[in-house]
């Protein structure tokens, strides 16, 4: 995220990821969208977060795709599939319905991962309290991505607590599904005492309170972004033109 | 007590969100820790919208899927699912379907139903019938006998779910009556989960 890119105003590349998917979602054939990819790819490394989104996009999407070409290449029966084994057929029809369906999902997530990679969460939950939405909605955003992390820690803990105590994590479905409420529910009953005393805090610091609040955190707009919002229009504006007349 | 949209989204509601959300991860990764055939994502959601009404269910599942998007991009294409778990939940709570074993076996078909129908769409339009996880042997197995695609997918759905959801909405329930009482009154929709034979006032 420290990276000339990661400092550019959150909407700015969220305009971005936006052009993409209206481009990829337009324009026929597969092979615009393939391009998507490398082209995220290369912005990642201006970034300099190549290593991350390579790794993130083979545990999500490689997978789903390869699992898109073999049930729709070789298990599916069209009306032009050739028998080659058993259950193994191959299809034409499906192949090419294959490369639509996968270039469209690598385009559009490869956009989705890089965005989140170099937009930090505050800079996101800056700019949406920015333009307009509710502080209320936002709150829940942020501390949704904060509580993910601290109740992971907590649930570590206490499953080893659980399991100083002797409970049974090992053995036929039955015993581990069994292992699973004490697990969880200390967890949960924690946490509701925990929101408690949140709302208790939150409101002695006027949360509810309908005037405008400020930040002390800022973030401001550079020439650049503009910049970049103009192209894009411009791009979009070109594009629409090129559609229209082909 | 006043319910409906605009008396939902009291803080203490609001701040149930995280929790949810966190709950549906935490119980994602116990589950794979546990060694468990089932995944159980949706704890989270089922029980806030249990005690918390079908809007904060509902916004429960759009933010999971989201947030866990943010990662997994697939994800987002099926936050239609959580969010119709939580909606259609919350309204059961809330026409007290939880109360007796009756109303509990009626509404754990009725959100298998309710899971499997949006994903098997979000399934077969979006992704070509494939979902990434365990699931889509199955779906393959059916398609190697010869059945459609869509077929498939909503058999594959059907039976995945109807197991996911008994167990996810069990452990919910279970956790429910384990919140002590003083909340539960807190909130709109908790009133069913109270214990009986515990005078309120007193």
């Amino acid at each position: 995220m420290d990276s000339r890119i990661g400092h550019l105003y959150p909407s700015t590349k969220f305009a971005f990821i936006v052009l993409i998917i209206l481009l990829s979602m337009f324009t026929p054939g597969y092979t615009f969208q393939y391009m998507v990819f490398p082209l995220i790819l290369l912005l990642s490394l201006f970034s300099r977060t190549a290593a991350d989104f390579f790794s993130a996009f083979m545990k999500s999407i490689f997978i789903v795709i390869l699992f898109i070409f073999i049930i729709q290449v070789f298990i599916m029966t069209n009306d032009d599939s050739v028998k080659i084994w058993g259950f193994i057929h191959f299809s034409e029809m499906g192949l090419l319905n294959s490369l639509n369906m996968t270039s469209k999902i690598t385009a559009i997530s490869s956009s989705i991962i890089w965005y989140f990679q170099v937009t930090s969460v505050k800079n996101i939950i800056y700019a949406l309290e920015k333009s307009g939405i509710s502080p209320k909605v936002t709150f829940v955003i942020a501390s949704t991505i904060q509580l993910i992390p601290q109740m992971l820690l907590l649930s570590k803990t206490i499953t080893d607590a659980q399991k100083a105590r002797g409970i049974e994590t090992e053995g036929n479905v039955l015993t581990r599904l069994k292992a699973f409420i004490p697990m969880v529910g200390p967890l949960v009953l924690s946490s509701i005492q925990q929101i408690e005393e949140r709302v208790l805090a939150l409101e002695s610091r006027a949360f509810s309170a309908k005037a405008v609040k400020t930040s002390i955190y800022e973030l401001k707009k550079q020439k650049a972004d503009y910049i970049l919002i103009s192209l894009y229009i411009f791009i979009l504006i070109g594009y629409i033109v090129w559609r229209i007349q082909s | 007590m006043k319910r409906g949209i605009k008396h939902d989204f009291t803080l203490l509601a609001l701040l149930l969100i995280p929790v949810g959300v966190s709950l549906n991860v935490v119980g994602y990764q116990m589950s794979t820790i546990l060694k468990l055939p089932v995944f159980m994502d949706q704890i989270g959601t089922i029980m806030v919208s249990m005690i918390a009404g079908p809007w904060i269910g509902l916004l429960t599942g759009l933010l999971g899927n989201l947030v866990n998007g943010m990662i997994n991009p697939i994800a987002i294409g099926f936050s239609i699912v959580s969010m119709s778990v939580g909606f259609v939940s919350g309204y059961l709570s809330k026409w007290r379907f939880y109360t007796n074993i009756f109303g509990i076996i009626v509404s754990c078909i009725l959100l298998t139903i309710v899971a499997a129908f949006p994903a098997a769409i979000v399934t077969v339009f979006l992704f070509g019938g494939v979902t990434g996880a365990g699931t889509d042997l199955l779906t393959a197995t059916f398609l190697a006998t010869g059945k459609e695609l869509w077929n498939s997918v909503v058999s594959t759905n059907l039976i995945s779910g109807s197991v996911n959801t008994i167990i996810n909405f069990g452990i919910s329930w279970l956790i429910i009556r384990r919140i002590p009482d003083r909340f539960l009154i807190k909130l709109n929709y908790g009133e069913p989960y109270i214990k009986k034979g515990v005078s309120v006032n007193g």
